[in-house]
């Protein structure tokens, strides 16, 4: 054979091949359509290393001091496809107190159940430096340890879930669900002390929260429904805090009381046609407070009995009259009934300020919303509405801070946009709304007297309010999409010489969405906020209300400003078909100024404060085969913070409060990935 | 000696060949086979994860499980779109389906939700059409992802960051030094938030902001024997439940937040400072540590009911 018909041969035998390979190729295809919507399952094990202890990077996930972490997680899920059964099995975090647990089982669309476990720790950013006797214990002791000690203050929910779900018949479906958190740990506390000097104390939390519910459901095509049961439990093991150690009245202190509540409700929606449809929701709740008193009344009650029912109703309509003009109206009703029988439990001789009697609190609201939307050529739709909230509250004969019984705010809102579908779009929107209300009920003290009537508290005050915002989304090209958005918004306060009389919002942000190539794509977003506060008070006011308005007790303004800029970045790529990369990274600045004056003489300004956040998060997945991969990651956390809050203070029993202001945490995690 | 393992192998794969195309042979092999979805050839015959529209991974999905008869195929929710289908090359360019879902897609925002709501109106989605979303154009595709075995609108850990693409204020805000766990995936916005709508206020997952606020924090529910006004009324009268400079989500410091309420009398006007003593006059008293909370700890309520020093202010 010469070398030329050998070459031939070659040719040959390989068109032969490749012609023949397209049968196994089917096969091979079969193999790969069945991969690509199967649901796929992975694993991952680590170890992550935290550089430093800390109180910010690792305040809800556990990472809080320096060492070695293992770093668990698992996504399994299996669906028989001759079935649809349904198993999956996810953990998260599983090395770390945040860890995640949730099994799900069962045949799509006929039933299925699942069962969850997760933590939530969270570990307060301060650290107390204490003489404080048995901080976990409901008997804590002032200075009951010789020498200060470093006290970490922390809390965590431990949640256990479970649900049920079913189909009963026709369209009739059904749930069950339990949900279960102890909470447990300590938190900051404390009380007024012997001499006026404050102590420090820890609330020993250990509570816990039971919710349940059982729900049928019907859903066809006209008619949707749910009825539900509720219930809830509250439940403090440790019900009051008594403190010895030093000589301040102030003990046993009451702690949070067990409460329960039960509500039954249905909700429901129908479309009589394909443009109109109507909902509904109608509930009624009954909350009872029966918990043992910590300690002994006078009026020989044992218990507040105390008992708050809610009725709530809802009613809308949306309506397509003609083709471009959508209605919608929509109301609202709910009466919160406190029913607690009003005792006179103080009893008081010396107060000049309260009955002694408690004070039950109802609140009635009714709120009502028309809103229509007309769609216009080019993409562009107009909508305006309306909308009113009215509340009535009651209140006792004798208060503290002046009263209304009903507030009444009517909101007018017109905007104009463009389609989101278009590739410049947006929208400007602006809202009016006028809040008012009854006459003021004034602060009243017991001898029949008026009290200082000075201030109209923020939720009851006479409020204008002007809000613009304004969007835009620009596709600037095939690769880069822009994001505008601006808001400005203002307050005015009215009818009182005193309390906040002005309040501005500002809001900027920019966002970008890039595809640099096939292979990177990229975000990146900035945004500021403003906001700033006026409020006029005076010191040491008569008990009828009259300023002295002097140098020593001065009438004064302050003018808070808390003004934030955030910046964040990330991009991602694949450079190699088995190697990805991406780096994120966030910077957060927020500054805090407080301008007041005139001052007291006696007292110091507030200086300016500033929190400034960064982190950097890099990571590279490399995927050694089909099954494994390999992916690092670093982490780069940059905590700093010069608030004075507690910095300067001082406790009466001595204890001070660490604020740890400047925390850089690095972490650095390696996991193995198994995806089958 | 090479070209004779060519020779081989290429009679194999020319057995093998055979064998396929004895099955080939059958009527039935000659369909098209569904893919991910029942009665998707018509569509997988041209689109697979190759495409400029990858769908096969909606196999992976609850709507890719094919046992279950409710699940869709696609045209079910792209229309019948017999332009697209039986458009004939060289006759210009084929017609988009139906119902397309994309960003530019000229399909309206009430046909692209008809098409989910056709099976998912019930349950907790009753409200959508009253909802601001809805009414503000947003679809239900403008926040889920259906080909896609991962929806991220659904993991509690990126959920945030779909809801932030349009609320860039509340991604401020859940960055400020007191927040709830959102950032560490711990908590979601739809722990609290319906997004499909919802019979109360701020397309809440209960009746109420204090209801819902309740879920979490029921040890403030009370009724106490002494309760404070505004913890009855709304809890975002105080706190700022997405995010605040100040400790425990504050609207304001101390004693600014209490002040905007609370008359001047006795030491309630007193300026905020950074001296005096740890008293109630005006300094340090009021405004270091926890402010007016330093001696008023219990200001969500108390129930003691027994006073015995004006510690029905909530100091006991």
């Amino acid at each position: 054979m010469s070398a030329r018909s050998g070459g031939s041969l070659r040719r040959c035998a390989l068109a032969l091949a490749a012609f023949a390979a397209c049968s196994p190729l089917r096969a091979q295809e079969g193999d790969e359509v069945k991969a690509m919507t199967t649901p796929e399952s992975s694993l991952g094990a680590g170890i992550g290393y935290v550089s430093q202890d800390n109180t910010r990077f690792g305040q809800y996930s556990g990472l809080t001091k320096e060492g070695l972490y293992p770093l668990i997680d698992l996504d399994l899920r299996r669906r028989n496809d001759e079935t649809g059964m349904w198993t999956i099995l996810r953990g998260r975090n599983l090395g770390l107190e945040s860890n995640e647990l949730r099994w799900d089982q069962g045949r799509q669309g006929s039933w299925g159940y699942y069962l969850e476990y997760n933590q939530t720790p969270r570990y307060s950013q301060y650290t107390a430096l204490t003489t404080l006797a048995n901080p976990d214990s409901p008997n804590q002791v002032v200075n009951g340890v010789a020498a200060p000690y470093e006290l970490e203050l922390k809390t965590l929910r431990k949640n256990f879930n479970g649900g049920y779900e079913g189909r009963l018949s026709g369209n009739w479906t059904y749930a069950l669900s339990f949900k279960n958190e102890d909470k447990d740990g300590r938190r900051l506390f404390g009380r007024s002390g012997a001499t006026s000097f404050q102590e420090f104390l820890v609330d020993p939390v250990d509570y816990n929260t039971r919710q349940w519910e059982a729900n049928a459901s019907y859903t066809d095509q006209k008619w949707q429904m749910v009825v539900a049961y509720n219930g809830t439990s509250f439940s403090n093991y440790k019900t009051n805090l008594s403190v010895t150690g030093s000589t301040s009245v102030y003990t046993p202190i009451a702690l949070p009381p067990d409460n329960a509540s039960n509500q039954a409700s249905v909700t429901g929606g129908y479309n009589f046609s394909d443009t109109t449809r109507a909902t509904f929701k109608a509930s009624y709740m009954n909350q009872t407070q029966t918990a043992s008193f910590i300690d002994i009344s006078s009026t020989g009650r044992t218990d507040l009995g105390g008992q708050v029912t809610t009725t709530f109703l809802q009613a809308g309509l949306q309506s397509r009259p003609v083709k471009d003009l959508t209605l919608i109206a929509n109301v609202r009703y709910e009466n919160r009934e406190d029913k607690t029988p009003v005792v006179d439990y103080f009893n008081f001789t010396t107060t000049s300020t309260a009955t002694g009697e408690n004070e039950p609190r109802s609140i009635k609201t009714l709120n009502g919303k028309l809103e229509a939307l007309y769609r216009m050529a080019m993409g562009w739709t107009a909508v305006g509405g309306i909308e009113f909230d009215d509340k009535k509250r009651n209140t006792s004969s004798v208060r503290v801070v002046s009263f209304r019984d009903t507030t009444d705010e009517t909101t007018l809102r017109a905007e104009l946009r463009r389609s989101m579908s278009q590739a410049v779009n947006g929208s400007i929107a602006y809202i009016y709304s006028n809040r008012g209300g009854s006459d003021w009920q004034q602060t009243v003290i017991t001898n029949g007297t008026t009290g200082s009537n000075l201030v109209a508290p923020i939720h009851l005050a006479d409020r204008e309010r002007n809000m613009l915002r304004g969007k835009l989304g620009w596709a600037a090209s095939e690769k880069l999409d822009l994001n505008f958005v601006a808001d400005y918004a203002k307050d005015e306060y009215g009818g009182r010489p005193l309390g906040v009389s002005e309040g501005t919002a500002t809001h900027f942000a920019v966002d970008a969405g890039l595809r640099v190539s096939d292979i990177w794509t990229g975000t990146a977003w900035l945004s500021t906020d403003d906001s700033r506060t006026t409020l006029n008070s005076c010191e040491n006011a008569s008990s009828v209300g009259v300023c002295p308005g002097s140098a020593a007790d001065p009438m004064w303004t302050a003018k808070w400003r808390t003004s934030s800029f955030a910046m964040g970045a990330g991009l991602r790529g694949k450079p190699r078909s088995a190697l990805e990369i991406g780096i994120d990274m966030q910077y957060v600045e927020d500054a805090g100024k407080f301008e007041q004056g005139p001052l007291d003489p006696s007292t110091t300004p507030l200086p300016d404060t500033k929190t400034k956040r960064g982190t950097i998060k890099l990571y590279a997945k490399q995927t050694v085969d089909k099954k494994f991969s390999y992916r690092a990651q670093y982490t780069y956390d940059h905590f700093f913070s010069n608030d004075w809050q507690w910095t300067t203070w001082r406790y009466g029993d001595g204890t001070t409060i660490l604020t740890n202001p400047d925390q850089k945490v690095h972490f650095i995690a390696v996991q193995l990935q198994y995806g089958f | 000696m090479t070209r004779y393992a060519l020779l081989f192998l290429a009679l194999v794969a020319l057995g093998a060949s055979a064998q396929e195309k004895k099955a080939a042979a059958q009527p039935a092999a000659e369909q098209p086979a569904d893919k991910a979805l029942n009665g998707d050839a018509k569509c997988t015959r041209c689109h697979d994860e190759n495409d400029d529209y990858p769908v096969l991974a909606i196999g992976k999905t609850r709507h890719g499980t094919r046992a279950d008869a409710r699940t869709p195929s696609c045209t079910s929710c792209h229309g019948a779109s017999e332009g697209h289908l039986n458009h004939k090359s060289g006759s210009g360019a084929r017609p988009k389906p139906d119902v397309t879902f994309s960003k530019t897609s000229t399909v309206s925002m009430e046909t692209r939700s008809g098409v989910c709501l056709t099976c998912h109106q019930g349950g907790k989605r009753i409200h959508w059409q009253m909802s601001m979303h809805s009414s503000r154009d947003v679809s239900c595709s403008s926040c889920h992802v259906v080909h896609a075995q991962e929806d991220r609108v659904r993991v509690k850990t990126e959920q945030a960051d779909v809801c932030f693409a349009c609320h860039t204020e509340l991604r401020m805000a859940v960055n400020r030094q007191s927040h709830h766990p959102v950032r560490e995936g711990k908590v979601a916005c739809s722990d609290c938030h319906n997004a499909h709508g919802a019979a109360g206020e701020k397309s809440l997952v209960k009746d109420s902001i204090n209801e819902t606020c309740y879920s979490c924090h029921m040890e403030k529910r009370g009724p106490f024997v002494r309760t404070h006004q505004p913890v009855q009324e709304n809890c975002v009268l105080c706190h700022n439940p997405h995010g605040s400079n100040n400790d425990n989500l504050l609207q304001a410091r101390s004693p600014f937040l209490c002040q905007q309420c609370h008359e001047p009398t006795s030491h309630r006007g007193g300026t905020a400072g950074m001296t005096g003593t740890g008293g109630t006059s005006p300094g340090i008293g009021i405004t270091l540590a926890r402010g007016c909370l330093n001696c008023h700890t219990n200001i969500h309520g108390t129930n003691n009911p027994k006073d015995i020093s004006n510690e029905r202010t909530f100091r006991r």
